[in-house]
């Protein structure tokens, strides 16, 4: 039921999206695109049986006798005969006599395949992964700005009928019943919830107390946790979730610049950070590449959040899979040359990102599973620099850790694997300032291992201790003791945790250097 | 049953007759004996039809059809065409088609719902074949012979192939026609199952030489041993869940 237009549109879409240089969603969203919705899923159910339909056009060589059609054509046309619902082109005469003339060849091609496959329906064809996608369950962020953790569970159990049940990672994840959630093993204001769960028109989510991210995006800005009143720069920072999630974190108190290139995004990045009530963000259109980093505007920048454009192949929720299926093994040369690109913009971020004179802690993200993205850029950016050292402070409780070999100190960076961990592939990790002060990086460093694996668990300290090193190194003592008697664990504040880590490092530094004196 | 016939001293009563679940067309020969084997079987069911295509005898290989309807060569005069339309139920579609392979016969095996042609069949005549007969039509070939019409026969009911097929080929074949299949000979023999023997769902005519094993053979596949009751049985209870459906 569809006009020629559509389909030779549709075709050009398909052409463009076997570049492998944009996404679906980008090319069928686009604004010269007169149906969306319809484009996006013929485009999407195209994609899904594009090698039976390219099987069924090379045995039944409908593009020899049908000179006038392109390849990508004769793909969309085939899909709407034999899968689709236009079972004539009423509206496309063009096409009409095309494929009544084929149309017996065609069917009779589709039913051999089926019969060869032993396929009873035409889903039958499809292999494993797409029939059943892999499912991650939905995460969902508290904004903190309108809203608490307690709250909003309060919540979900009174006004939804839903039941809080206890936090669990890794396989426990993938059996969900409906109407249940759970609070994130991990982060403090997560929620999970069964992967099909409806949240568009939920009034929680409307008025932006509810921000829908997957958890492994929400990793990079606790990593970063900068505390309230810093100033922050996002190098790349639309669509804006970990922008504002970074503002949710500071309460809203301190300065945000969110660098994007692309004004489109920039825009989406302005409404979804208006919608969850930040005031701290100051969106700039500009390439963060060329940003000044001794412009006295950024004297104050400690913090630097980057998650640069990479390759998406952690992405799974995606149909855009459906193209890079055969790009995942990264031996096509294609597919290499772009990840190198990539690669090296990226790492060009981190270097970018280490001239800001103050800068105190970057965090490096990407949701890609090649270690040429991730702990190579990582490794290179470090090569290159004498200031910055990877932070221990990585999310230390996640168990999935840096590629063995790829860096040193491999464990300080964290990755994630979506079969067992159930979030999206990515990739994150910290860069601090190494401290003038410090001679033997390396001591320090072992030191700092043995340390987080006694005191990860403990939240037993008081944030105010945070910034007074000097005084507290008599009460250093005495905590570590408490760890080592094996204190209760809690789930709860992270950001404590953090502090403390941080405090016990410095005084780790401190007790070192008066050693070595 | 089966019923043992020739048609002046050939066994390939295939190539001299053509029969189908609405029709059966025979050859004129010098005697009437072959058109009365036909006549004694099917005369008060179907109409058996005299006729020559393009003035020749062997009318099994120039023609297909089914319930449906009738192809037939463009050799056919307007004469033969006009004697088949006054001679055929009006139910059936007379259709003469343009094809370099003119022995449709040969390149075409079909029952009412699924048609098997040769590989190098027009594309135009593919069309026809689905307009005019109904049929699902499928590219194949049977044993590695294009001719899938001489190496094979088939009804609603079964159908016997060249018995060189392959099991795999088989399986194959019988999920595309959906009906059991079975590898086989004719007339002591001969691999010509086109030729040796015609079938509807019914009542089957195979060559006079046909060994009694082969007959069984072809009772069997083509379920024709109690045919009189069951066939009304069965054929009744399809209408009629047919038409609850």
């Amino acid at each position: 039921m569809s006009s020629p237009g559509f389909y030779i549109q549709a075709a050009k879409i398909l052409d463009k999206l076997a570049l492998k240089k944009t996404t679906i969603k980008a090319v069928t969203l686009a604004d010269d695109v007169k149906e969306k919705k319809k484009m996006y899923a013929i485009i999407n159910e195209t994609l899904k049986y594009k090698p039976i339909i390219t099987e069924i056009i090379e045995k039944s060589q409908i593009l020899k006798n049908e000179k006038k059609l392109s390849k990508s054509l004769a793909i969309i046309l085939i899909y709407d005969l034999l899968f689709g619902h236009a079972k004539n082109f009423k509206n496309a005469p063009v096409f009409q006599k095309i494929m009544n003339k084929n149309k017996a060849r065609l069917n009779a091609e589709l039913v051999k395949i089926k019969i060869r496959n032993k396929a009873i329906n035409n889903e039958d064809l499809l292999p494993e992964e797409i029939k059943n996608p892999f499912i991650l369950p939905r995460y969902v962020r508290v904004n903190l700005l309108k809203s608490t953790v307690d709250k909003v569970v309060n919540y979900f159990q009174k006004n939804d009928g839903y039941t809080l049940l206890p936090a669990v990672e890794g396989k426990e994840l993938a059996h969900f019943k409906p109407k249940t959630f759970r609070k994130d093993f991990h982060l403090h204001d997560l929620l999970v919830f069964p992967s099909n769960t409806d949240f568009h028109d939920h009034p929680l989510y409307i008025d932006g107390t509810l921000i829908l991210q997957d958890k492994a995006s929400c990793f990079p800005a606790h990593v970063l946790s900068p505390p309230p009143g810093s100033v922050v720069i996002d190098g790349c920072a639309a669509p804006g979730n970990k922008t504002s999630h970074v503002a949710s974190l500071m309460g809203n108190k301190g300065h945000i610049f969110a660098f994007d290139l692309d004004k489109r995004r920039l825009g989406l990045l302005k409404r979804l950070t208006t919608k969850a009530g930040c005031t701290c963000i100051e969106p700039i259109n500009e390439n963060f590449l060329e940003t000044d980093p001794n412009d006295p505007k950024y004297a104050n920048v400690e913090y630097i959040l980057l998650d640069p454009s990479c390759s998406g192949s952690g992405i799974v929720s995606r149909l855009d899979q459906i193209l890079n299926q055969k790009s995942q093994d990264t031996s096509n040369k294609l597919v290499q040359e772009r990840l190198k690109s990539l690669s090296d913009f990226q790492l060009s971020t981190i270097q970018h990102a280490f001239k800001f004179p103050n800068v105190k802690r970057i965090s490096y993200s990407t949701c890609s599973i090649h270690q040429i993205e991730n702990e190579d850029v990582v490794r290179r950016a470090l090569e290159s620099t004498k200031e910055f050292k990877l932070s221990a402070h990585c999310i230390p409780q996640w168990k999935r850790r840096g590629l063995d070999g790829s860096v040193e100190n491999a464990n300080y960076v964290a990755r994630t694997l979506p079969e067992e961990d159930y979030v999206i592939g990515f990739f994150v990790s910290c860069f601090e300032r190494i401290n003038p002060n410090e001679n033997n990086n390396k001591k320090i460093e072992n030191d700092n291992k043995e340390d987080i694996s006694t005191t990860k668990d403990d939240s037993e300290v008081d944030e105010k201790n945070d910034d007074d090193n000097d005084n507290s190194s008599s009460n250093n003592n005495s905590n570590n003791n408490n760890n080592n008697l094996g204190v209760l664990k809690t789930t709860g504040s992270i950001k404590k945790k953090k502090n403390k880590k941080k405090k016990n490092k410095k005084n780790k530094n401190k007790k070192t250097i008066e050693q070595q004196t | 049953m089966a019923v043992r016939a020739q048609f002046e001293n050939s066994n390939d009563i295939g190539v001299f007759s053509k029969l189908t679940n609405s029709y059966c067309l025979v050859a004129i020969g010098g005697s009437e004996n072959f058109y009365s084997v036909f006549e004694s079987q099917l005369g008060d069911v179907i109409p058996v039809v005299h006729t020559s295509i393009g003035g020749t005898r062997i009318i099994g290989r120039l023609t297909a059809g089914n319930r449906h309807g009738l192809l037939v060569p463009n050799t056919t005069t307007d004469q033969e065409l006009q004697h088949l339309r006054n001679s055929l139920p009006d139910s059936v579609a007379i259709q003469r088609i343009e094809e370099r392979l003119s022995a449709l016969g040969n390149v075409i095996a079909c029952n009412d719902y699924v048609a098997l042609v040769h590989p190098d069949i027009d594309r135009e005549t593919e069309e026809i074949i689905a307009d005019t007969l109904k049929v699902e039509v499928f590219r194949q070939t049977i044993a590695g012979n294009v001719l899938v019409g001489s190496y094979c026969s088939i009804s609603n009911q079964g159908g016997l192939v060249h018995p060189n097929t392959s099991i795999q080929d088989q399986d194959e074949l019988s999920s595309l026609l959906q009906i059991p299949l079975v590898a086989g000979t004719v007339n002591r023999g001969s691999d010509l199952i086109g030729a040796g023997c015609v079938v509807n769902d019914w009542s089957a005519f195979v060559g006079l030489d046909t060994s009694s094993t082969e007959i069984s053979v072809i009772e069997k596949i083509f379920n024709l041993q109690n045919t009189q009751s069951s066939y009304v049985v069965n054929e009744m209870r399809d209408q009629l869940i047919d038409s609850m459906i």
